[in-house]
Order: C-alpha cells, then sequence, then structure tokens
C-alpha cells in the first residue's frame, strides 16, 4: 500500500512539475527555455513513478489478500512530535521562544516517558532557560511574542 | 581563532560520531546556520572539522557497542566488537586513532599535491565537460545506493525538480515559487537538509529505538603493542591510499572505501577466515580507508567545483553562501581558503588523536547518554538554527515539510543523499547544459565529441546498464558481510 500511494504522490508531482514547465516555455535546442530541465527532471520522475506503481498492482494481483499488517500505533510518537513541532511554529512568533519552547521539550520528554511528569516539568523548564540564555549569548534573535517574555 | 574554529569542529565531529543517531551530514545542516556569521575560512574549517572528526569517533562506538556511530564506520564493527569482548578494545581503540592519524595525514599531502595539478588541468573543462561530470559524480552516487536503484534515480529527479525553484537568472522566471518572496532565491539547503537528515532521523528514532549494550570492560593498553603494528601497518597503508582514490570519485565517499578495504584486506589475508572474529586489520584498514577518502574527497570539490557526496555538498553550499564559488579558479583567486583548510586539516588530525586516547574515557560516558535526552536538544537545535537564518517561520515550517518528507522516503525505501546531491548540483548542471547548447548551436553531440565529456557519459551510461543487470552482477554496497 505505502508503494502505491508514495508512486502515486510522485506522479502527481511530476506531471504538475511537467505542467508547469511547459509555461514556463522549453525554448529551443539554440536557446533552451527555462522550463526544459524541470520538464527533463519530471519526466524521469513520471517513467519511473510509473513503472514503480505498475509493478507493485502486479505483484498486489499476483499476492491478493497478503497485505501487510498496519501497526499504526508505532507511528504514535512520530506523529506526536511532528505535531508539537507544528503547533509550536504557529504560535512561536505569536506567544515567544520561552512561552513555547516549554511546553514543546515537556511534549518531547513525555512522549517517551509519560509517567516521570515532575521530572519532565523540571528539565523542561531548566533547558528552556538554558537554551534561551545560550542563544541570547550567540546573538540568535529569537522572538519575544505578545507577552515579551525574555527581552 | 581558525584554531578556534577547528577545535569546535573536530569536538563536535567526534562527538557525534560516538552518538549513533545522527550523522556528519545531519550535525552540518543543524550547524550550517551558525558559520553564515563566522568568516569564510573559519566556517568551512569547523564544517570540515565535524566531517572527518566524525569518521575518528564513529569507530568509538562500533568497537564498545557493536553499533557504528556513522556509516563509513560498519566495518569496524565486525572485528572491533570482538577485539572488545576479547578483552582487546584498548589495541582496537588505539589502532584505529593512530590509523585514522596516519592516513588522514597522507590522504592530506595526496590532496596538497593533487589538488593544484588537478586545477591546472580542470581550466581547460568547458560547460560540456561540467555537465557530463556533475552528471556521471551524481550516476555513481545513484549506483551505489544500499536501496532500490530505481528509488535512488527517482530521489534525484526529486533534488533537480527542488532545485529548479526560484528565480531562473538567465531569463528571469520565477519558477514553482508560488507567488511566495520567500522562495524567489529558491528553498533554503539549510531547511531541506535538517529536515532531511535531522528531524527524520529523530522521528525514525522514535518510532524504533536502536539499543545497544556497552561493553562493560575496563580499557587499558590504547598504546598499540610492536606486534599490533607489525601485524597492521600494511592495512593502514593500503587503506589510506585506497580510502583517498575512492574518496576522489564523485559519488564514492568513506563508506564505499571501508567496504572496498576489507574485502581487499580479506583478499589477502594469509587467514581470511579469522576475519569478523577479532583481526586488528580489520579494524585498522577500513579505519585508515575512511579517514583517507575524507581527505580524497575534498579534491573534486576544490579542484572542479563538484561535490563527490552529501558531506561536500554541505561544504559546497556552506562556501557559496560566503560568496565563494569552489572550483579551479578559486585557488587562484582565494588561495587562502585552500591551503587554509589544509594547514587546519593537519593541525585537527593532532587534536584528534588528542581527543581521542587520553579522553577515552569521557567519550565512552557519552555513549551511555540514552536518545531519550539527545533527541529533544537535536529538535531544539534544528528549530532555532533554521529560523535563525533569516527569522523566518517559512524555514521552519520547510524544515518540518521535509522531516516528514525524509521520514516517509526512509520508510518507503527513498534515499535522501540522492536528492540533496541532485539539488546542489541542479543548478550547475542547467548552467552548463544551456552554456553548452549556445556554443554548439544547439547541436547535442557536443558532449560526444569532446574527449572528457564523451569519456564521463559514456561511463555513467554504463553505470545505467549495469545497474539494469541482475542485483547478484552490481557492486551494491553490503549491509551484512
Amino acid at each position: 500500500m505505502a508503494e502505491r500511494i508514495s508512486s502515486l504522490v510522485l506522479i502527481v508531482v511530476s506531471v504538475s512539475v511537467f505542467w508547469g514547465s511547459l509555461k514556463y516555455g522549453i525554448g529551443t535546442p539554440v536557446n533552451p527555455g527555462s522550463g526544459l530541465m524541470p520538464m527533463l527532471a519530471s519526466l524521469l520522475v513520471f517513467g519511473l513513478s510509473s513503472g514503480l506503481l505498475l509493478k507493485e498492482i502486479i505483484r498486489a494481483g499476483k499476492h491478493r489478500g497478503q497485505g501487510d499488517a498496519a501497526n499504526l500505533g508505532r507511528y504514535a510518537k512520530p506523529a506526536s512530535l511532528v505535531a508539537g513541532i507544528v503547533a509550536y511554529s504557529w504560535l512561536l512568533e505569536l506567544l515567544g521562544f520561552i512561552t513555547v519552547t516549554f511546553p514543546l521539550l515537556f511534549l518531547m520528554f513525555s512522549i517517551t516517558e509519560p509517567h516521570k511528569c515532575r521530572r519532565n516539568l523540571l528539565i523542561s523548564a531548566v533547558i528552556t532557560l538554558a537554551s534561551f540564555a545560550f542563544f541570547r549569548f550567540l546573538r540568535v534573535d529569537l522572538p519575544i511574542g505578545i507577552f515579551h517574555i525574555g527581552w | 581563532m581558525n584554531l578556534l574554529y577547528c577545535f569546535v569542529g573536530v569536538f563536535i565531529g567526534t562527538l557525534i560520531g560516538v552518538l549513533p543517531g545522527i550523522g556528519s551530514v545531519g550535525t552540518m545542516a543543524i550547524l550550517f546556520p551558525v558559520t553564515f556569521n563566522a568568516p569564510p575560512l573559519g566556517a568551512i574549517i569547523m564544517l570540515a572539522g565535524i566531517y572527518y572528526g566524525s569518521m575518528y569517533g564513529g569507530s568509538t562506538t562500533s568497537i564498545l557497542v557493536n553499533i557504528p556511530g556513522e556509516m563509513a564506520s560498519v566495518m569496524t564493527c565486525l572485528d572491533g566488537y570482538q577485539m572488545a569482548l576479547q578483552g582487546r578494545a584498548g589495541p582496537a581503540l588505539g589502532i584505529s586513532a593512530f590509523g585514522s592519524f596516519i592516513a588522514g595525514s597522507l590522504g592530506l599531502v595526496g590532496l596538497m599535491f593533487l589538488a593544484p595539478a588537478l586545477t591546472t588541468l580542470a581550466l581547460g573543462f568547458g560547460p560540456p565537460e561540467y555537465f557530463s561530470l556533475m552528471t556521471l559524480g551524481l550516476m555513481i552516487l545513484i549506483y551505489i545506493a544500499q536501496k532500490s536503484l530505481t528509488k535512488a534515480l527517482i530521489s534525484g529527479g526529486i533534488g533537480l525538480i527542488l532545485s529548479y525553484v526560484g528565480l531562473d537568472i538567465v531569463t528571469g522566471t520565477e519558477r514553482f515559487s508560488f507567488g511566495l518572496p520567500e522562495f524567489i532565491d529558491g528553498i533554503g539547503i539549510a531547511p531541506i537538509a535538517m529536515g532531511l537528515f535531522g528531524i527524520a532521523e529523530v522521528l525514525q528514532n522514535l518510532e524504533t529505538t536502536v539499543k545497544g549494550t556497552l561493553l562493560k570492560t575496563k580499557i587499558k593498553g590504547l598504546l598499540p603493542t610492536l606486534q599490533d603494528w607489525s601485524d597492521s601497518i600494511f592495512s593502514i597503508l593500503r587503506g589510506a591510499v585506497m580510502g583517498f582514490c575512492l574518496g576522489i570519485l564523485p559519488g564514492g565517499g568513506a563508506s564505499l572505501s571501508t567496504y572496498v578495504t576489507y574485502a581487499v584486506e580479506k583478499k589477502i589475508s594469509k587467514h581470511p577466515e579469522k576475519f569478523g572474529t577479532g583481526v586488528i586489520q580489520g579494524v585498522a584498514g577500513p579505519e585508515a580507508a575512511n579517514n583517507g577518502a575524507s581527505s580524497g574527497a575534498f579534491v573534486p570539490l576544490m579542484t572542479l567545483g563538484i561535490p563527490s557526496n552529501a558531506v561536500m555538498a554541505m561544504l559546497f553550499a556552506g562556501l557559496l553562501v560566503h560568496g565563494i564559488t569552489p572550483g579551479p579558479l578559486m585557488l587562484q583567486q582565494r588561495p587562502e581558503i585552500f591551503w587554509g583548510l589544509i594547514a587546519s586539516m593537519y593541525i585537527g588530525n593532532v587534536i584528534l588523536i588528542v581527543l581521542n586516547l587520553p579522553l577515552i574515557g569521557i567519550w565512552v560516558q557519552v555513549t551511555r547518554v540514552p536518545f531519550r535526552f539527545l533527541f529533544p536538544m537535536i529538535v531544539l537545535l534544528c528549530i532555532v538554527g533554521v529560523y535563525s537564518i533569516d527569522s523566518s517561520i517559512l524555514d521552519l515550517r520547510v524544515m518540518m515539510f521535509f522531516g516528514v518528507v525524509g521520514y516517509l522516503m526512509r520508510k518507503c525505501g527513498y534515499e535522501a543523499p540522492p536528492l540533496i546531491l541532485a539539488y546542489v548540483l541542479g543548478p550547475g548542471m542547467e548552467q552548463a547544459l544551456r552554456q553548452s547548447l549556445i556554443l554548439s548551436n544547439g547541436d547535442f553531440t557536443i558532449f560526444l565529441v569532446r574527449p572528457i565529456s564523451a569519456v564521463c557519459l559514456s561511463l555513467a551510461a554504463l553505470l545505467i546498464i549495469l545497474a539494469v543487470l541482475p542485483k547478484k552482477k552490481r557492486l551494491v554496497m553490503p549491509e551484512n558481510t
């Protein structure tokens, strides 16, 4: 299933790029246009992805009913981290580095050891403050947010 | 100040090499923004130090924990860990450090003499030669892909497509920028690399944690005995030469050189059956090879301006950020960069011997740090690093996007190095292709009538033909020997 989905996504991407390349113009051999190299690259990706998809369909047809069992539970930790960082990116400039980094760190420590709540809180607080001081020392410009924490 | 950059680079490189999970490319990507404020020479010295420092550090976990700290240390696990089990961890670590030092130093001598000579040759290269050489380099990296060749080619294609996002400098056309002003200059390499190698690695390790058991043994006798030297000196010298030569090849690198060296040592040994049971040649050869290769890899970058692997691609990007274009003209116009780097690598090698032998106890303790404490630091460094480039939230989101993409790529068997190399080479390839066609008045045979270009394209074509042969006939980097 993963093979088919990834191949389909690549086919869609390559077709989109191909279409866009034609709009930019591929030019002539004497005067190649902006769309030439993207078009060639998209053709490469399209051809190979289509081949992979076809191969996978044939393989799936031969081994009907022998799909791999999806174990979605193991994706919980990576998914939690992704969700956390996405939320972080939306809130960073609004609430400021310290305000948003602390819960992110707490989330990350809790992903692997959810039962050690107090320890995770303490470590998150210490690392947030230490990292803020460290990056300020390196003159990295970090957002202070609407609460002006860290100014 | 450059000495400080050198020390920081090799220290971090050793640390990264000791810690399995994040490799030198990921670390260079994470520290990339830090180098923006450094002077060009200092930045390159630090980034280079991370690379060859990680070659030293990777052997520590290979020998003590049987987990390679770096891809280039995989072969060291085979005999190094066995030596440790036999109570000979000290000699294994010692010969690894000394072998790395000797090979690194010899590699630098080779770089010193070969690079200026090749630069003279490269000044005669034109756009067709550059296009063909870049194509060959990309094909070699794809050919030695560990998993599927088709998927490696697709990764390369995606890398090329990504490299064309932004303004076409010839026609002024905005390509695939979707109206976002941040994408007019293209997608930055830092968010892509940090996502693909840093965040993706963290996500993968969160899903499946690699556990290793640190060998509980007292490490003694770090200085190899006369017998150890007698047994391993020629392996070190062979590894140094093979590593350097293979490191020069576009698409080559430290990993390939260690596999080849191990295979050669086993082949020529009087007792090949003992390899894998704890023979010192099985440690000395590969460890020398990976450091020889790390010096050799600088040759195509410095002389031709063509990065030979993902690590060199990061260095290439680092030089570009500082307005320095690697290539034959760099040696003439900015000799201080080249010779300053060489000098720093000599000093770096000495620092590494000091770091890796007397301070081995510290690195042993580092190997005990669980991943659950490391990954939040890595993520935080990635986030702040990428945000600090332009104070742009979009860069952070791009990094996250490529982090997820990189993670899914790994799940589906697609490799990231061809993507990043194609991304770095893409603009150069396009420029070389266009210039070639303008030179030849639209005649594609220009790539075949010029000898160097014809040879490179023929080799690339040969690799494609070899690639479609059945797997057993293809040279593949072995995952298990």
